[in-house]
């Protein structure tokens, strides 16, 4: 149908109103997240076809207000002036009415086409609240419609109500003035007839709502409107006596003064249209909430809860995990056993197979994830758990949300980081996920393993728990350094609503978990999967041609059996020694090789010799990767069993001491994210944060390992 | 600015500063009992937020609990809950409300 008229509809409303609910419901599953420009904040786009017309909606950020101060705020307010939606629809979560309509005024005076959705209409059923629909209509100019977003209720109705007054417009409703009381309603009126008749004005949108802004001293608006014009000095002339007046008269800011006419506005409003009988809404929440942040039994559960996430994500997701696994190992043995041995081959099967494979294997982790978090977030938990967790996480200088995507990053950094997106502030999503990687990720676990095992014997299990600690300490450390430089504390406030527990729909969480699947296997699959392949070449290229021993004629020879013969068993002992002895040299060969050899000068006074300072290039790839390089480079082949090497690397021959050991698994532990983390970041809050953070834990990571040796050496230890 | 709230949180956490008879901040409200808002200790974004949220004069809270940690807060503002940090609180000042008048 190409006769379709295009209708955008803008989904506006407080934190909680059940937007996403009522979004979901309206668009189902087809709708994409992306990021409104140049900011870290979520837009969600859906479509819909409805009675001939094809609808986009656009669901803002959940927001209290809409100034200009918090980027939320920034965003939904450009939205609506810039993009001009044809009809806003305002979600407003019944059992805070009066706290919503605040935002509901802002619409108004906007002039935006507003249709009021009056959400959760069962849970104000349940409570005995009354609320006149018919009056609220009447008195706001819009048009009132209950829904159950949660049971998809009320929808097509709210959609309905929309189209009509899409085709409409203002004809229909008349939205009265906001009134501000009558002292202020005086400054306002002159105000606006001056914005009216300023020509710098016209097109920055209705002239009372322009008014109220500039009395506020809304900067942005000031900026916009306080042209070079016609009118304009008059303009000035007027607010700055309004706002001398104003200060004469009240000791508050004009801010405050504006924000308290407008409750009392919305108090008149409230008077009329709300009957609430003396119980509680939150009395469930409550007495769950004695429990649930109880003094001593807050924390017990709060970590139990934790835990079970931690285990269902990174125990639980093993298993895929290691389906995954071994149907890409069973997927390049296959291709490799019919594809003959070429470059091509070889590119196939493990650049982009394993590559692929490398994107898909963290998929399960940030599924079940995603439905945890969903399942926090949409019952009313992860407030609460801010609520517990804020006074530690304060001291860091982060939100209480801060604490689940730290959390995460002991399992994996890349499902740890894209936890943050739960933080609203950009600052504190930016600190959360610097500090992420610090925490020691399970890819970590098996290099410390090999080293703890080969060198500390019966204190291997304190020495790898000292590894968890010390990440604690610097992230701890990098938090309050960048708190005093780079990253200041924001005056952002924490304040924020505890909802009611509710119960999560499984819809809901289905769409959560999809979306996040989605943007990870959409916007950072292909980024990991070609920066796997590139370090697939750096590991293949250059070929060697010329080895110190004809590997392969002596291969060849020994399957011919054409030499002087054992058994069998002593023959493929030979032919796999032999193969270990040929790849060690390629690796050394290769650009990752000489890289490696290339940083020796650097990794020598932390007491690592050539072969450690290899293995750490390809660790880029997964931090695991370090200990099969390793297995490779000691011509061990890259070997599960690392008992073989725990003999090798201990060998007084080699010069690792205990102390040099103890240094390489610091700097295994800090040094540079993975790839897939390090994409991961840059997908989140941009280039320069990825490359300050790639930076920052190489310097961390040398000095601390330096520190560590030299200072142990010093001390006598080494 | 925000410096100076936290000079006054820590103020404020020693002991119960009496502004008036009858008066306190809101963080030193015990859990249970009722406050109604009277004035704000300054303005600046966190006094934005608490008006955004419906924190304003006249409005009566009830204090609800402590966090574990003695902070942040959980108060109650007509039926709605609230969790607000000891700083933040400290920026209200509330007449304590007898448990007849609550």
């Amino acid at each position: 149908m190409t006769d379709a008229k295009k209708i955008k509809i803008a989904l506006a409303g407080n934190p909680n109103s059940g937007k996403t609910s009522i979004f979901n419901a309206l668009t189902g599953a087809h709708q994409k997240v992306a990021n409104f420009p140049g900011v870290t904040v979520e837009k969600r786009i859906g479509h819909r076809r409805f009675n001939g017309y094809d609808i986009t909606l656009v669901d803002l950020p959940g927001t209290y207000s809409l100034t200009a101060y918090s980027p939320d705020e920034k965003v939904a307010r450009e939205f609506i002036l810039e993009e001009k939606p044809d009809v806003v629809i305002n979600v407003i979560d019944s059992g805070s009415l009066e706290r919503s309509l605040y935002l509901t005024t802002q619409l108004i005076e906007m002039g935006v086409d507003l249709v009021v959705d009056l959400n959760m209409w069962d849970e104000i059923c349940e409570a005995g609240i009354e609320i006149d629909v018919d009056k609220l209509s009447l008195l706001l100019g819009a048009p009132v419609v209950k829904t159950i977003g949660s049971r998809g209720q009320g929808v097509e109705s709210l959609l309905e109500s929309a189209l009509v007054l899409a085709q409409n417009g203002q004809k229909i409703h008349h939205h009265p003035p906001v009134s501000y009381g009558p002292a202020l309603d005086d400054l306002v009126n002159q105000l606006s007839g001056c914005v009216s008749a300023c020509s710098g004005c016209s097109g920055c949108g209705q002239p009372r709502w322009l008014a109220v802004k500039l009395l506020e001293g809304d900067q942005e608006i000031k900026n916009k409107v306080l042209v070079p014009g016609n009118g304009v000095r008059e303009l000035h002339e007027t607010l700055d006596k309004s706002l001398a007046h104003l200060k004469k008269t009240t000791r508050d800011d004009p801010e405050i003064i504006v924000s308290e006419g407008r409750y009392g506005y919305v108090a008149g409003i409230i008077r009329e249209v709300l009957k609430r009988p003396l119980t509680d809404r939150m009395r469930i929440s409550t007495q769950a909430d004695n429990i649930l942040t109880h003094r001593l039994l807050g924390y017990p559960i709060f970590f139990i809860i934790m835990w079970l996430i931690f285990e269902a994500t990174f125990v639980l997701g093993q298993y895929p995990m290691d389906w995954i696994d071994s149907g890409v190992g069973w997927l390049q043995a296959a291709v490799a056993g019919i594809l003959p041995a070429t470059i091509w081959s070889n590119l196939i099967v493990d650049g982009i197979i394993g590559g692929v494979g490398s994107v898909i294997v963290f998929l399960p982790n940030i599924v079940i994830l995603f439905l945890g978090i969903a399942l926090l977030e949409d019952s009313g938990y992860m407030a609460r758990a801010a609520f517990l967790m804020d006074r530690l996480m304060h001291f860091l200088g982060l939100h209480g949300k801060s604490f689940i995507p730290m959390l995460m990053g002991f399992g994996c950094s890349v499902p740890g980081i894209m936890a943050a997106r739960t933080l609203e502030s950009p600052r504190d999503r930016i600190l959360t996920i610097l500090l992420v990687p610090l925490m020691s990720c399970s890819a970590r676990l098996p290099v410390y393993l090999l080293f703890a095992g080969a060198f500390f014997g019966a204190t291997a299990g304190t020495v790898i728990f000292s590894m968890y600690l010390i990440g604690i300490i610097a992230a701890i450390a990098m938090a309050r350094i960048l708190q005093k430089t780079i990253l200041p504390t924001e005056t952002t406030p924490f304040v924020m609503e505890l909802p009611p527990y509710r119960m999560p729909t499984g819809k809901s969480i289905l769409i959560h978990m999809w979306d996040r699947s989605k943007l990870y296997l959409h916007k950072m699959g292909g980024v990991i999967l070609i920066a796997s392949v590139v370090l697939w070449a750096l590991g293949y290229f250059p070929r060697k041609t010329e080895f110190s021993i004809a590997y392969d004629t002596r291969i060849a020879q020994l399957q011919s059996g054409a030499t002087e013969s054992g058994d069998a068993a002593d023959m493929a002992g030979e032919i796999a020694r032999l193969e270990n002895l040929k790849s060690a040299e390629e690796l050394e060969y290769s650009y990752i090789g000489r890289l490696g050899e290339a940083i020796d000068p650097f990794v020598s006074p932390l007491g690592f010799n050539w072969q450690m300072g290899v293995a750490l290039v390809p660790g880029f790839i997964a931090k695991e990767v370090v200990v099969s390089s390793l297995g490779v480079l000691y011509q061990m082949g890259e070997t599960e069993d690392i008992g073989g090497l725990i003999e090798v690397l201990r060998h007084p021959e080699e010069g690792i001491t205990p102390l040099a050991a103890y240094a390489y698994m610091i700097f295994v532990l800090l040094y540079t994210p993975c790839i897939a983390t390090v994409v991961v970041i840059r997908k989140e809050i941009g280039w320069k944060w990825m490359w300050f953070s790639t930076v920052m834990q190489l310097i961390l990571a040398w000095g601390g390992a330096f520190i560590i040796y030299q200072g142990g050496k010093l001390l006598g230890w080494g | 600015m925000w410096g100076m709230n936290r000079h006054r949180h820590r103020a404020g956490v020693t002991r119960p500063r009496v502004i008036q008879e009858g008066q306190l901040i809101l963080s030193d409200l015990r859990p249970g009992q009722k406050g109604k808002v009277i004035s704000f200790n300054g303005n600046g974004p966190v006094r934005r937020r608490l008006m955004d949220l419906g924190i304003r004069c006249g409005e009566i809270i009830e204090m609800v609990r402590l966090a574990p940690l003695n902070d942040p807060l959980e108060i109650n503002l007509n039926g709605g809950h609230i969790t607000i940090r000891r700083s933040e609180a400290a920026l209200v000042n509330v007449e304590v409300l007898g448990d007849s008048q609550a």
